[in-house]
């Protein structure tokens, strides 16, 4: 994976994610929205199966998109863990 | 191997069906080195089909070739070879694959590769590797898919208990207690509406619970299905912390 | 095969290995089937039998047509 800067702003970002597909940018759109600093998260990839993801955030004052985009991240990899932690439990069984 | 996952939203179901069939890796015949072949297919026919058999795969020992130092992705730490050897009259199969390693061997020893006349011979070694799904149907540890939970809505008002509803549901899941329709698995039932259409009163509404859902994990064999499964977790989880240390680099 | 060799459809002259759409493994069970098959038992008593639950992997199965003996006597 790699992160390359298309266009900054003071409160938006826009990226692209190469080597990723909608498996990663669908599950932190979804993620993002649950900021309510967030004002807009989206993506695109423009060809299906060469397009390298564009992932563009814009946030409200106060929290930049940066940090916006890295809180989403951990929660997810929370959730994640907390989910592979019960499927451990439920396997020892 | 089924389970509900719940507490989730859409995305996140998806991300980890995705993951499942397109990361967690597992290991197919990648390249093929005919010695002889006499049948009356050709090479690439054969490779094809040697390819598609699916093969267990151990969990720990192997790497994916784009990881491993060896870089040719011939060594041992991310290789096994297999060699067949059949002369004619007989039908070579998975079965006559012999490994290298005996934890990847084919998950079943019956699938034909080709019908040998006589006289004909077949020798080849075959080299498998792992790889994601997200490359090759071969690697794809097996079908994962969901669907949603019903919300099965009863208007008690409009309701005359006809039962038309009982008749029209396919999976027979719906019973009238107490003269009202009632779903006793929901998890059998597959969306299709049938019953509020079937309705001559209009009072069943169906909606889907878009927190619930009922995962099905059917592997080729290659993993254990809870496996699949957490491979694809972790990956999944990797690939997040791996992007949120990435925007922190890049904000610098 | 119990299907009319006329309807041959995209060269599916050899045994599946694989069911065309889903991925699911074929190869083993279609021996099983054909045998069965011969034996003048009904396809969908057979397939459901063998645990072939979904169409696609049905039609995979029920669209074969086995000319593996045929071919065999060609030279390529």
């Amino acid at each position: 994976m790699e992160l390359e800067l298309v266009e900054k702003g003071d409160d938006s970002l826009l990226i692209k994610v190469v080597g990723e597909d909608h498996t990663l940018c669908n599950l932190l759109r979804k993620a993002l929205y649950e900021d309510e600093s967030v004002v807009a998260a989206s993506y695109s990839i423009e060809h299906p199966l060469v397009g390298v993801p564009k992932f563009y955030v814009k946030t409200k004052k106060g929290k930049s998109p940066e940090h916006a985009l890295m809180d989403a991240a951990e929660r997810v990899t929370k959730q994640l863990e907390g989910l592979r932690k019960q499927l451990q439990k439920a396997l020892k069984k | 191997m089924e389970f509900i996952l719940s507490g989730a939203n859409p995305a996140f179901a998806n991300s980890i069906r995705r993951a499942a069939m397109r990361e967690a890796p597992v290991m197919a015949i990648d390249e093929v080195e005919f010695k002889t072949n006499e049948s009356a297919m050709y090479d690439e026919v054969l490779a094809h089909r040697l390819a598609l058999t699916p093969l267990r795969t151990p969990l720990k020992g192997y790497v994916l070739p784009s990881e491993c130092s060896c870089r040719d992705g011939r060594c041992s730490k991310c290789s096994v070879s297999l060699t067949l050897k059949c002369e004619g009259p007989a039908t070579a199969t998975s079965g006559d694959l012999k490994s290298t390693d005996e934890e990847v061997t084919p998950v079943s020893s019956s699938v034909p590769i080709i019908k040998l006349e006589k006289g004909q011979r077949l020798e080849l070694t075959a080299i498998a590797r792992l790889g994601l799904g997200r490359e090759h149907a071969k690697w794809q540890p097996g079908i994962v898919a969901y669907k949603y939970i019903p919300i099965f809505k009863v208007d008690g008002k409009a309701c005359d208990g006809c039962g038309a509803c009982v008749k029209a549901c396919p999976q027979g899941i719906i019973s009238l207690v107490k003269e009202k329709p009632k779903i006793s698995d929901p998890v059998q039932c597959i969306l299709c509406k049938a019953c509020s259409e079937a309705c001559p009163p209009k009072a069943i509404t169906i909606g889907s619970d878009a927190t619930k859902f009922v995962f099905r994990i059917e592997s080729t064999g290659a993993l254990p299905p809870e496996q699949i499964l957490f491979k694809a977790m972790a990956t999944l989880e990797d690939k997040c912390k791996e992007f949120g240390k990435l925007v922190k680099k890049l904000k610098g | 095969m119990a299907l009319n060799q006329d309807g041959l459809i995209g060269g599916r002259d050899i045994r599946p290995v694989r069911c065309f759409t889903c991925g699911k493994l074929l190869g083993d069970k279609y021996e099983e089937f054909e045998r069965r098959l011969k034996q003048g038992e009904d396809p969908k008593h057979a397939l459901d039998e063998l645990g072939i639950k979904r169409y696609c992997c049905r039609s995979t199965m029920l669209t074969s047509i086995d000319l593996t003996d045929e071919i065999a006597k060609f030279k390529r």
